[in-house]
């Protein structure tokens, strides 16, 4: 080990174990960090959200039943009429089929059947399947959100013994028609409930339904506006528009809610670290002393502080995206399991490797700061204090 | 070199108190001799020799190195002196307890760059050679007697053969038998080398060996 480097430890980490406790700490935090933008990295990839839901007004007794929400008949065309073409809008029968709680994050699952038309299984279903295929044209064919697909105990090509149909309510008839053809990834979290076959295929089969649920996806704000307003004055003439769900803001803002969570436990992170370095700092003063008496000026021992620090922060970087790497392949594995199919949701990336590298030079620069003026104020003769 | 403090004089300061410790102190120190400032404790021995090493400010007066004005240069040619010309010993020897022998007696001068490793490798060999601790060589600090700690810190403060070496109470915590080793190495290397030797000490152990007495 160089002099240097030697001199740094024996200066801030008297004890060994100091400096590994340090160190772990370090990693500790940036391991912290990974994950918490290894999260929201995975919200952000989550863009098939819509951002406007509407759904049908709820029967007066509030219970949930079968047919899910009331019909709104041609609220979709008229919405379709007024807006302009860069506002997609789709229109969706929807019905429940049950309710639970998911048993990883212990948030509401609404597993659903959802009629939906070709359109959007190509625009947005059809390209976020994780296993299997999607569905063939004209076949008694069903998509299924990975949640769904784990609460029937399903497998590709397994024929679904579950009432599946878009009818009001559901009959025995209803039950063993579909099969499962693929299932989706988990990127498309919002719809990991959810049972999606071909609207056009059932109207075929049993006649003309309506819808009780529209999609809609927009591109700025401007139309988002629009939209709403537009949808709060059809609601006044249209008793059967039922609630109006917005997932844009929350959407739009996951990149600025990463950078705010990111940067407030990277503070925090940063207070803890520099506590932890001015307790470390404290009976330094004769050790620097001595220093400063053999002739080490304050622009060298401050360059052996932060060659020193720059290597604590640099291996600490490397076990965090190590240790990162081991718990994302653990969770992938353990979510695999769950599934019952490979998944890999957490993602070690070049942008945690980023995240990381700000975080180490912002530790460094406060820590080099710190160091400058610990240095600075110490004078040489507090070599010659005496040890009691 | 000489040096030449001229009125020199220091404050500390309890409060608003101000206790004056050195008070007008001349004198001039030449190079080749043994010089021992000397008195009981509390007498200022200590800061005497801190302000000649160029470690604390005076607070009047004026310190040459050399007939230059040291007492006045700024922090950084005072930090060259130090580096380059000056050796200190202290009392509790100052040596890092996690560095073992060779790396204290090297660490200052490698860090300023004074010496390349490879040198202040060769010229550590030597010194320790010369002061009988070669076979601690690899031991750190707490494996060794107050002595031989002793010892290092005078090995560590002689490596870049500066002119001027200070001592603080060198002896203050040593037996006889290690007391005589440093006494007769300071000697030798003083008068062998032509450096000038400054000692503050309470003990009479290097009286016989002094040039002159200072009495605070």
């Amino acid at each position: 080990m160089p002099v240097k480097f030697k001199v740094f430890r024996s200066i801030l980490f008297s004890k060994k174990g100091t400096l590994y406790v340090y160190i772990m700490v370090l990693a500790f935090f940036m391991t912290f960090i990974n994950f918490k933008f290894i999260a929201s990295f995975n919200s952000m990839q989550q863009s098939d959200i819509p951002d406007i839901v509407v759904k049908g007004k709820m029967d007066e007794d509030g219970e949930l039943k079968y047919k899910y929400y009331n019909d709104m008949p041609d609220v979709s065309s008229q919405l379709r009429n007024q807006l302009n073409e860069d506002v997609k809008i789709y229109p969706v029968t929807a019905r429940s089929m049950m309710t639970d709680r998911d048993p990883l994050t212990n948030a509401t699952i609404e597993y659903t059947v959802y009629g939906v038309s070709n359109e959007f299984l190509d625009d947005v279903i059809n390209k976020n399947i994780q296993n299997g295929n999607k569905i063939e044209t004209g076949s008694h064919e069903i998509l299924m959100g990975s949640y769904a697909k784990n609460f029937y105990e399903l497998e590709i090509g397994d024929v679904v013994n579950h009432p599946v149909t878009l009818k009001k309510d559901w009959m025995e008839d209803d039950i063993g028609l579909y099969k499962l053809s693929g299932v989706l990834s988990n990127q498309l979290s919002y719809f990991k409930g959810g049972i999606f076959l071909s609207r056009e295929k059932f109207e075929k089969d049993y006649g003309k339904i309506n819808d009780n649920m529209i999609f809609i996806y927009l591109d700025d704000k401007e139309s988002f506006e629009e939209t709403l307003s537009l949808l709060q004055s059809l609601r006044m003439s249209n008793p059967s528009i039922g609630t109006i769900s917005m997932n844009y803001y929350e959407k739009h803002g996951i990149m600025q809610n990463t950078i705010l969570s990111c940067s407030f436990w990277g503070i925090m992170s940063l207070i803890v670290i520099l506590l932890l370095v001015s307790y470390l700092m404290k009976g330094t003063s004769r050790k620097i002393g001595i220093l400063k008496a053999l002739g080490i000026s304050n622009k060298i021992m401050v360059s052996v502080f932060n060659g020193g620090m720059m290597i604590v922060l640099v291996i600490s970087m490397i076990l965090a995206l190590i240790t990162t790497e081991i718990l994302t392949l653990a969770y992938n594995h353990y979510l695999s399991g769950f599934y019952g199919f490979e998944v890999e949701e957490f993602m070690l990336n070049l942008y945690c490797v980023w995240v990381d590298l700000v975080f180490i030079i912002i530790c460094f620069c406060a820590l080099s700061i710190r160091i400058y003026k610990l240095t600075r104020k110490t004078s040489p003769k507090a070599a010659m204090q005496k040890i009691n | 070199m000489i040096i030449k403090a001229e009125n020199i004089k220091k404050c500390y300061y309890t409060g608003k108190e101000a206790h004056l410790v050195i008070d007008d102190f001349s004198y001039t120190f030449e190079e080749g001799k043994i010089y021992l400032i000397k008195g009981l404790s509390g007498k200022g021995k200590t800061t005497l020799l801190s302000l000649l090493a160029l470690l604390d400010d005076i607070d009047g007066g004026k310190i040459y190195y050399d007939n230059e004005l040291i007492s006045n240069a700024n922090m950084d040619k005072k930090c060259v002196l130090r580096s380059k010309e000056i050796g200190i010993v202290f009392q509790d020897y100052g040596l890092l307890q996690e560095l073992n022998v060779i790396e204290n007696i090297i660490l200052g001068d490698i860090i300023t760059g004074n010496l390349s490793e490879v040198e202040a490798l060769e010229r550590s060999d030597q010194i320790i050679n010369m002061l009988q601790i070669s076979d601690k060589k690899n031991c750190y600090p707490n494996e060794m007697s107050g002595g031989q700690q002793q010892r290092v810190g005078i090995a560590r403060a002689i490596l870049k053969n500066p002119k001027i070496v200070f001592l603080d109470e060198p002896t203050s915590s040593l037996d006889g038998e290690n007391t005589k080793i440093i006494v007769s190495f300071i000697e030798k290397y003083c008068h062998e080398n032509k450096k000038l030797v400054i000692i503050a000490t309470h003990l009479d152990s290097f009286d016989n060996i002094a040039d002159d007495i200072i009495e605070l």
